[in-house]
Order: structure tokens, then C-alpha cells, then sequence
């Protein structure tokens, strides 16, 4: 039971990042392409530490996943943010 | 995408590679069933957020 939770939960964080990197390649704005990253860094990440926890609980390995995707959900907004930022100000002195 | 599109959409591909790459270590970590190799996705997370941080503030200096 639990091998098939893991399963599931890994491919549902797979075909997330796959949906972020085909609407990352498919929209037309930065902006909209900017979306796509930062579902990328919640999404997916979140099904896939799900999937980790599920299999070690809260042993060694899980709080280091843990620490990594805590990382990536502290850190991917700030960079989406600052290429936001940058996308605004050169679409205002255009 | 860097080559087809701006640079901006570039590194906005960089942020989701990044984001990638760090899964991708994290489940190998899991398949080799080594705790020592979940320190390589912390960094990887690290010098990612340093490298698209660099590369904004870089493209932020050509804008007048």
C-alpha cells in the first residue's frame, strides 16, 4: 500500500514539472512563462517530498528533503520575483 | 529557449531547471539510499537561487 502511494505521488510531481517545462516552452510572455517556474517550485517539489516522506518518515534522509524543498519553497519566489522585476523595468523603458 | 527566445526567458528556463535539478538529485539520493548524497540538492538549491540572482541583477544594469 504505502509502494503505491509513493508511486502515485512521485508520478503526479513528475507530470507536474513536465506540465511547468511544456507551458514554460509553449507561452508566448515572460510573464506567463514566469507562472510556469513558479509552479515548478511548489507543485511538484511538494508531491515529490510527499512521496519521500511517505517511504523514510522522518528519518535522516526525510528531514534532509525536507531542508532541500523548504529551501526551494523560501528561495523560488524570491528569484521569480526578481526576474519579474527585471521583465517590468525593461518593459517600461521600452 | 535561451536561443530562440530574449535572455530574460532564458533564465526564467535556468530557474525551472534548477528547480528540476534538484529533484532529480534528490531522487537519486533516495534510489542510492545514501543519506550524504541529500546535501548535494541543499546546495544545488543554494547556488541556483545565487546564479538566477545574478543573472536579474546583471540584466537589471541594461536598462538606463
Amino acid at each position: 500500500m504505502s509502494n503505491v502511494a509513493v508511486d502515485v505521488l512521485l508520478a503526479i510531481g513528475v507530470a507536474a514539472e513536465l506540465l511547468c517545462c511544456i507551458g514554460v516552452v509553449v507561452m508566448r510572455t515572460t510573464a506567463d512563462r514566469l507562472h510556469y517556474v513558479s509552479a515548478g517550485y511548489t507543485v511538484g517539489p511538494f508531491f515529490v517530498l510527499a512521496a519521500l516522506l511517505v517511504r523514510e518518515q522522518l528519518s535522516q534522509i526525510g528531514l534532509d528533503a525536507l531542508a532541500a524543498i523548504f529551501l526551494l519553497f523560501l528561495f523560488g519566489p524570491v528569484v521569480i520575483h526578481a526576474t519579474a522585476r527585471v521583465v517590468r523595468l525593461r518593459e517600461e523603458h521600452k | 529557449m535561451a536561443l530562440r527566445e530574449s535572455e530574460l526567458d532564458g533564465v526564467a528556463a535556468l530557474e525551472l531547471g534548477g528547480a528540476i535539478a534538484t529533484l532529480v538529485l534528490l531522487c537519486l539520493g533516495e534510489a542510492f539510499h545514501r543519506s550524504a548524497y541529500f546535501d548535494v540538492p541543499v546546495v544545488c538549491v543554494v547556488l541556483t537561487w545565487i546564479g538566477v540572482l545574478v543573472f536579474t541583477r546583471f540584466f537589471a544594469k541594461d536598462v538606463p
